[in-house]
This record gives structure tokens, sequence and C-alpha cells, in this order.
């Protein structure tokens, strides 16, 4: 969803993307991904879009209203969980994530 | 969408659902493709699309799982009802594969036993099963077929010593017995040809754990049996079955043929069993056999010119008393399939049209075709399981059931005789397979018609409102289900009914003397001198007849060589028309049943003198040979009774050995030896002329809780060193005879009685929907003042069109079903009126019967609240 945030993509664009911003710690397989996509499509947090005319065999998908509300909600629950941990002590406080 | 693309990459898609498949194949194919700057890494993207798809798969089938549960809970009646349909469908199909497989199909418990035959003699072609020994013989030396050929006669022994003496049973076996069957010692060794005429035996299994504590030495032991002494060669490996023509039987002991017995030319007192040499066919058998029979007739020619010799398998021989009645039983447990089959689909269809407005939803938002029919394969699936689970349970019972009756009437007759391959018919692997495919047909083909049925239009669905062409097409689809369901019922009901009459028949059919209060009592008698020869055993029968006469209750006794239904014992004979008349050949040459019995036996029994005079104290052994015949053989022989008196007769096996002339001088009433064969022609001698040991029939004036033992103390007082006597009555041996036919009734009355009631509720299913969808017609039809009694017939006379047009096909199905069972009617036709008649009758009965609510329903409709009705 964090990958979506920005703008449309599709999955080959997902797929680096994460890998990225991870620097190469998250690998996404293309089979786990596309289920979850069509998941999150059939429970309407992200949309097909008419995407790029010249790649025909690429789908792309943004975010819709409802999905951004739940890529909000759940980056919340787990600042959240930082914040519980950090009070812990299991992570160095300011550190940013 | 599929070309030009990585084979590995197609096959992990192939794995996925197409749906998957089709959505994401053309971005997972650009996502590889090499020529990109950072193409993913084939391998593992390839294997994790595989695993994707499966889980989805079996995401898919959860959901639809999940989601069948969630619509059956809604509707308890309709699960409650569908699975007992299919249970009990599925229990009667594979109760009776069950027998099928293990009477029928599986192998018999002797290594090779397909190549196993049973030899029997014939006379007018006509089987015998018996034959006798120098024949076997004859066979072996001669003959090519037959690598080994195992004979057997019956035995039955006192064993003394041990503990008190008991009655026990065996063979009398030729030396090559145990090398047909391919059997090993327990212990010791078996008998060989160089045992005959020595005194060793071979003892059971089971004897030899019961009587001699399984111990080693028992080797070499001297036993005594009757008052013979034998020594143990060996113990037979336990469960050792013998075989015998239609039955197998369970044994303690084998003894080799007496030499007098087995060099008797036409004592047809043994059974044959030959092992096929390699590469010989059962027709070349037959063939080698029956030149060697030419060669014995010619050679011997006072023999009984008609007889011949039949080989067949010896698989056929077992089961030919239950081969066709198992082979019915499974054609009518399809039948009872393909009515709940039917059933299922019209409860489905009904549910469909309840569940119409969902459906139509879900496929106007996408749902295919395949993806409902899925659904509602599910659905079935469900109650499926649910049923194969309750039908497995109730299989087992059914056959644990017909196992325990078996043991108990083993037990109370002291039978040791078993229904051959009745030990292979158990719930094992193979049937439960069988069960679980039975089931999945259930599943694949019984939601395959609702969902054909739906491919009517959506859209004119839709905008009817449900009273379209689709509702009629289905409407019309029930009641084809239901008629189809009440011609099947019908077919099994009408031949449960032509065996139900059939046993009737053999019921009431009078066997030609009482039965009612009537016992035969065998004694068996040591092999000792005190019972050697005439004198001896004449004494011994006198003192008992007169002492079982003393025994307060007892009405009449007398000795007899068989007594009683399913006992026999034939001969031949010849005839001479007078005194002196030496003609080299006899005029006629038969078989005929005979039996030796003291005077007062006609009178004990009841047996009614027709002409001339019974046996009496003034023949004996030293006084003119007589003879008394049945009805039949005055018929058959003289023309009538009267001309039979006087004439003479030469009972005995004619071949070889010289028999005395016997003149006949009485004729009394025809018997039966077995219910539902027509009365033999037989030929009475008197005892004291022929004394061979048998059985003291005694008849009594009544039910007595005591005769077992009086009898037993009676016979005490004569020789306290006898065993105690096996008492039967005649019933129970009535009750033995008729035994198939009774279970063939009670199995088909079962069948019929569930083929009924899965028809009664298809039919409820139509009449009562079709009444419920014409609420608004008889609201209308009652405001108009239209009577009750017309609303009632309405709905009758569309139950009585399924029933009518129901009974017309299914008349057509019984009476082809009923051609393959002329075989096992007795004096009742194939077409019997009174069967089918009662059939309808009962089908009518179940007809209306499945009306009534739906009729008193329709009859109650308040016109307001038909008006408001949709």
């Amino acid at each position: 969803l964090l990958a979506l945030a920005d703008g449309e993509r599709h999955g080959y664009s997902i797929i680096k993307e994460v890998e990225e911003a991870t620097g190469g710690t998250v690998r996404l397989l293309a089979g786990t991904l596309y289920r979850l996509l069509k998941e999150m499509a059939a429970d309407g947090w992200i949309v097909e879009t008419e995407g790029d005319e010249n790649d025909e065999r690429r789908r792309y998908y943004r975010l819709t209203p409802r999905g951004r509300k739940v890529a909000i909600g759940e980056s919340e629950r787990l600042e959240s969980l930082v914040r519980v941990a950090r009070a812990r002590k299991l992570l160095p406080a300011g550190r940013l994530v | 969408m599929m070309r030009g693309m990585h084979p590995l990459l197609r096959a992990a898609l192939l794995v996925c659902p197409a749906e998957f498949r089709r959505h994401w194949a053309g971005e997972l194919s650009a996502d590889l493709d090499r020529r990109r700057a950072a193409p993913l890494p084939l391998g593992s993207t390839c294997l994790n699309i595989a695993w994707t798809g499966v889980r989805l798969h079996v995401e898919n089938v959860w959901r639809d799982v999940s989601y069948a549960v969630r619509i059956l809970a809604k509707a308890p009646v309709f699960v409650v009802v569908a699975v007992l349909t299919i249970t009990l469908a599925i229990a009667a199909n594979v109760t009776a594969f069950s027998i099928l497989k293990g009477i029928l199909l599986d192998p018999l418990p002797y290594a090779h036993g397909d190549r196993l035959a049973f030899i029997s003699r014939t006379t007018h072609g006509a089987d015998e099963t018996n034959i006798d020994y120098p024949d076997t013989v004859d066979f072996g030396n001669r003959g090519r077929a037959f690598s080994e050929i195992a004979v057997e006669a019956p035995a039955h022994a006192t064993l003394s010593g041990n503990g008190g003496p008991v009655e026990i049973s065996g063979w009398y076996v030729g030396g090559d017995y145990f090398r047909v069957f391919g059997v090993r010692a327990e212990l010791g060794r078996l008998l060989s040809p160089s045992d005959m005429g020595t005194r060793r035996i071979v003892i059971s299994d089971e004897l030899w754990r019961q009587r001699f504590d399984s111990s080693a030495d028992v080797l070499g032991r001297r036993i005594t049996l009757s008052g013979r002494t034998y020594s143990v060669a060996g113990v037979a490996p336990a469960h050792l079955l013998s075989p015998g023509p239609g039955f197998m039987a369970e044994s303690d002991y084998w003894i080799p043929i007496e030499p007098r017995s087995a060099n008797f030319r036409g004592n047809n007192a043994f059974y044959a069993i030959g092992r096929l040499r390699d590469g010989v066919t059962f027709a070349q058998a037959q063939a080698d056999l029956s030149r060697i029979m030419a060669q014995i007739v010619r050679k011997f020619p006072n023999g009984n010119p008609q007889r011949g010799v039949l080989v067949r398998p010896l698989v056929d021989t077992l089961t030919a008393p239950t081969r066709m009645l198992i082979v019915m039983l499974y054609a009518a447990a399809i039948l009872v399939l393909l009515i709940a089959a039917a059933n299922i689909m019209n409860l489905q269809l009904v549910r469909a049209a309840a569940r119409e407005r969902e459906i139509i939803v879900r496929s106007a938002l996408g749902a295919t075709k395949k993806r409902l029919a899925v659904q509602l394969a599910a659905e079935v699936g469900l109650l499926s399981t649910g049923a194969l689970l309750a039908a497995v349970a109730l299989t087992w019972f059914c056959l644990n059931a017909i196992s325990g009756f078996f043991a108990r009437l083993g037990d109370q007759y002291g039978m040791r005789m078993i229904v051959p391959g009745w030990e292979h018919v158990r719930l094992n692997a193979p049937v439960l397979v069988y069960a679980v495919i039975l089931t999945l047909l259930f599943t694949a083909i019984v939601p395959a018609l609702p969902a054909y049925m739906r491919g009517a239009n959506l859209a004119a669905l839709l905008s009817a409102g449900g009273r379209t062409a689709g509702v009629e097409r289905r409407a019309f689809a029930r009641a084809f289900l239901a008629t189809c369901e009440l011609a099947l019922a019908f077919a099994v009901v009408c031949v449960g009914a032509l065996l139900f009459q059939s046993f009737a028949h053999m019921e009431r059919t009078p066997v030609g003397f009482v039965e009612r209060n009537v016992y035969a009592v065998g004694v068996d008698l040591p092999n000792t001198r005190r019972y050697f020869g005439y004198p001896a055993l004449e004494r011994f029968y006198a003192r008992a007849e007169s002492a079982f006469r003393e025994v307060p209750g007892v009405a009449d006794a007398a000795e007899a060589l068989v007594a009683g239904l399913g006992s026999q014992s034939n001969t031949d004979y010849s005839l001479r028309h007078g005194l002196g008349v030496k003609t080299a050949r006899p005029e006629a040459e038969q078989t005929v049943e005979y039996n030796c019995v003291t005077p007062r036996f006609f009178s004990t029994v009841e047996i009614p003198l027709l002409r001339g005079r019974l046996f009496a104290a003034t023949d004996t052994s030293a006084s003119q040979p007589v003879a008394i015949v049945s009805q039949s053989f005055a018929a058959a022989n003289f023309g009538g009774m009267n001309n039979a008196i006087g004439k003479y007769v030469s009972v005995g096996e004619s071949t070889g050995a010289t028999f005395p002339l016997r003149r006949i001088v009485g004729v009394v009433g025809d018997v039966r030896h077995f219910l539902g064969d027509p009365p033999r022609a037989e030929v009475y001698l008197p005892f004291s002329q022929v004394t061979v040991p048998g059985e003291i029939v005694v008849r009594t004036n009544g039910d007595d809780p005591h005769l077992a033992n009086d009898l037993t103390a009676a016979l005490a007082k004569i020789d306290p060193t006898l065993a105690p006597p096996q008492i039967v009555s005649f019933l129970e041996m009535r009750s033995i005879n008729e035994l198939m036919t009774k279970i063939g009734a009670i199995i088909f009355f079962t069948l019929a009685a569930i083929a009924l009631l899965l028809a009664l509720a298809g039919v409820y299913g139509v009449v009562a929907y079709s009444a419920e969808r014409r609420t608004h017609e008889f609201g209308v039809r009652i405001s108009l003042g239209a009577h009750t009694s017309t609303i009632a017939g309405a709905v009758i006379r569309e139950a009585l069109v399924l029933g009518g047009i129901g009974v017309a096909i299914g008349t057509i199905l019984a009476a082809l079903a009923a051609r393959g069972l002329t075989q096992m009617l007795y004096q009742t036709s194939p077409l019997d009126p009174a069967a089918f008649i009662g059939a309808a009758f009962l089908l009518a009965l179940a007809v209306l019967l499945a009306t009534c609510v739906p009729m008193l329903r329709a009859m109650r409709v308040q016109p307001a609240t038909a008006l408001r009705y949709e």
C-alpha cells in the first residue's frame, strides 16, 4: 500500500520499489504480490487504472480513498507499536524508522 | 495469451485458478522478460506462483464449503431428508457391493483357486453332485486334464477320551486331498496317498487347541473316534475350509477313505475336486473326462447307462445357490441408488426455485455458470460426506447383523457350513474406495442437471419475476424425475412381491409328511463289535425306539435312514416284472430316492398308505425281501398304483454287486426332500432287511421343553458311553431349507421399502411445490365458489398422472427384471398378476400418502392469503 502512496504503479515496479525502500532486505515474490493485489482490489483498497497505453500487458493500480485510509490507519497502528517498543527500551529513542 | 511464454512460467500458471491465470499472465511474462533491464528471478518467482495457485485453490474450496455450510444450516429439513436419502442409498449399495465382491469376485481361499474344478456325475444330463471313488481313480490314471483329484465325503464321529465324549464332524478324504488345495500342515504332516488304508488322522487347528492344549506331542497320539483308534499324523492349518456343493464347511478332522467304500463302484458318496494341469481349460477337462466316462460305461454295462460326468469351476459350484440372489440384490441396490439420485436432483430443483433470486443476483454480479455449479457441488459434496460417514457406519452394522444371523443359525443347528466367500465379506479397503467413488459420483452427476437447467435466459427470469419458461422447464424436469423414481420403485417393489409370492407358495407346499412336533434324533454309534452288523444294530434301534416311546409326551417313534426336509439318499435301481425272470439287461435303470425304515415310520410322520400294506414284524431278514414305493414311483414305472403291487424291484448300487429282487407290497404318498423341488420317485426298504444306521424320528404331543433331557436320559439307560444325541426339529430343518428364499425375500422387502420411501419423498416434493405455486389460482377458484373437493381433486389428479406413468414404465422394467428371475421363482410366473397388482396398489397408496399434506394445505387456502401470495 505504501508503495502506491505516491501514485499509480504496476506490479513489477512495486516489487522494485519495495526492494529499494528496504535496501534489498524485503523481496516480494510475484505470485504473493499479485494475490495480495487481487485481494486488495476485491476489498476496494486499490483500483485498477487505465495506465500506460504503450504497455497494454501491464495492469496499473492506485490507492482508493478508502485504501489511503487503511494505509494511514495501519501506519498509525505500527507507529503506536513502535512507541510502545521505545517506552520499553526495545528501540533507542528518537531514531527514525 | 500463453504463447511465447517461458515453459516454466506456463507450468506454474497452469496450477493457478483460471481467473488468476487470465488476469496476470501478461504481467508476469513481462516481469520475467529477459530482454528488459532487471527481470525477476525466474525459478523462485515461478515456484512462488505455483504455491500461490495451490493456496488460491484451497481458499476457493474453503470458501465454497463454508458458504455451503451457511446455506445448508438455513435449511435443516432439506439437509435431514437429503442426508437420509443418500445414506440409505449408499449403505444399501455398499452392503450389496461388499457381498457381491466377497462372494462372487474374491478368489477362493486356496492357492490358484481358479484352477480348481468340481467333478460330478450326471444322470440324463442332470447333475447329481456326488460321484463314486473308482471313477475318480480312473479320471486320475487315464485322464490328462488334472494333476490331482481330491475326493471327500462328510463324516461324523464321537471323540472320546480327553474329557467327555463329543460329536465332531470331519471328512473321509483321498490321498491327494491336501495337495489339491495346496495347504501345508501347521504341525506334523498332512495325509498323502501312502496313508490310504491306514488309521491316521489329521486334526483341525481348533480341535488341537481345544482338546490337546496346542501341545506338540499330539503327533503320534492315539485318539478314539466312534470306537476306532487313529494315530495323529498332523494338524491342519487354521481356518482351513472344505468345499462342498454350495457350501464351505469348517471341520474337526480328516481321515483316509475306508477301502471297502473306496473300492465300491456305484457308491456315489463322494465329492471330487480336481486341480487342472497348467494350460488345460475347463472345456478340455470336460472332454477328457467325458471320454473316460464313456469307456467306463462300456466296461461296466450293468451300471446306469445314462451316467455322464460334469466338470465346472469350483467357484461356480460353491456360489450356485447364492449367485442369482446376489446379482439381483446388487441390481436392486443400483436402482435404489438411481432413485436416490433422482430424489436429490429433485430436492435441488426445489431449492433452486427457492433460491432463484439469490442465484440470479449472483449470476448478474458475474458468477459464471461453472462457478454456480461448483457452489452446488460443494453443497452436495458436504451432504454426501456426511451421508458417506453415516452410510459406512450403517453398512458396518448391516454386515455385522447378517454375520451375527449366520453365526446364530450355526449355533442353533450345530451347523458348521458357511456361505462360501462370506469370510471375505467385510468393510475392507476396496469396499471403502467403492463407497468414496460412489459419493464422488453423487457430487459430480447430481448437481449437473440443476446447473444445466439454470442455463435458461437469466434476463428473462429477472424481468418476469420467476414465472417464465425456465420455471416451466424445471417443473417438467421435476415431474419427469419423480416419474422415473416411481417407475424404478415400482420395478423393485414388483420383484420383491414376486419373491414374496414365491416364498409364500413354497411355505404352503405340502411336503407329504407332518413336521410340527416331529424331531430327528441322531445317535452316533461307535464302530465297535457291540454295534456292528445286522442283529446288533437292529437290537439297538428296537430298544431305542421303545425307550423313546416311553418318554412322557412322546406320541410315536421310528427309525429311518433319512428324515425331514433337506436330507436325501439316492441310488440306482432296476425293475423286474416277475420273480424268476432273468433279463440280462434291466428294463429301466435310473436313480431313485431310497429310505430304510422301521414299520412305524409311516405312522410317525403320517405318510399315508394308498395301496397294499405297510411293513410288518413278519418282514424279517429271513422272509421274502419287500419294498414299499411312492405314488410317483408307481406312476412313473407301472402307470399307476394298482399295477405296482406284486411287481419286483432291485434297489442298490447296481454296478458289480448283486442285490435281491424285492416284491412291492405297498404304495404310499409322495414326499418332498427339498422345498421347491417336485417329489421324487422313492423306494422304502424295511430296516429289518437292510439294516443301516440312521436317525430315530420322534413325534410328540406338543412342545416339551424337557424333551432333549428326557431322550438323552433314555439313551443313557441303554448305553451310558454314547454321546448325547443331536436333536433337530423338522421345522428347523424346513427353515434351513428355505433359508435362501427367505433371505432373498427379506432383502428385497427392505430394498422395496427404501425405494418406496424415496419415491414417496420425490412425489411429495413435486406435488407440494406445484400446489404451492398454484396457491394463487386455488385462492381465486375458492373465492369464486369452487368446492374444496374440486381443489383436492386438482392436486390428486396431478399425483395420479405421475403415478400412472410411473407404473406403466415400471411394469415394463419389472417384466424385464422378472425374466432374469424365473430361476428363483417357485410356482410363480414372472408376470404373476397378483404380485404386479399388489405392487401397483402399494405404489398408489404411497402416492396418495405423499399427496395428503399438500392436498389438505390446498383445501385450506384462504382466498385473501392467496391473493396476497407472491
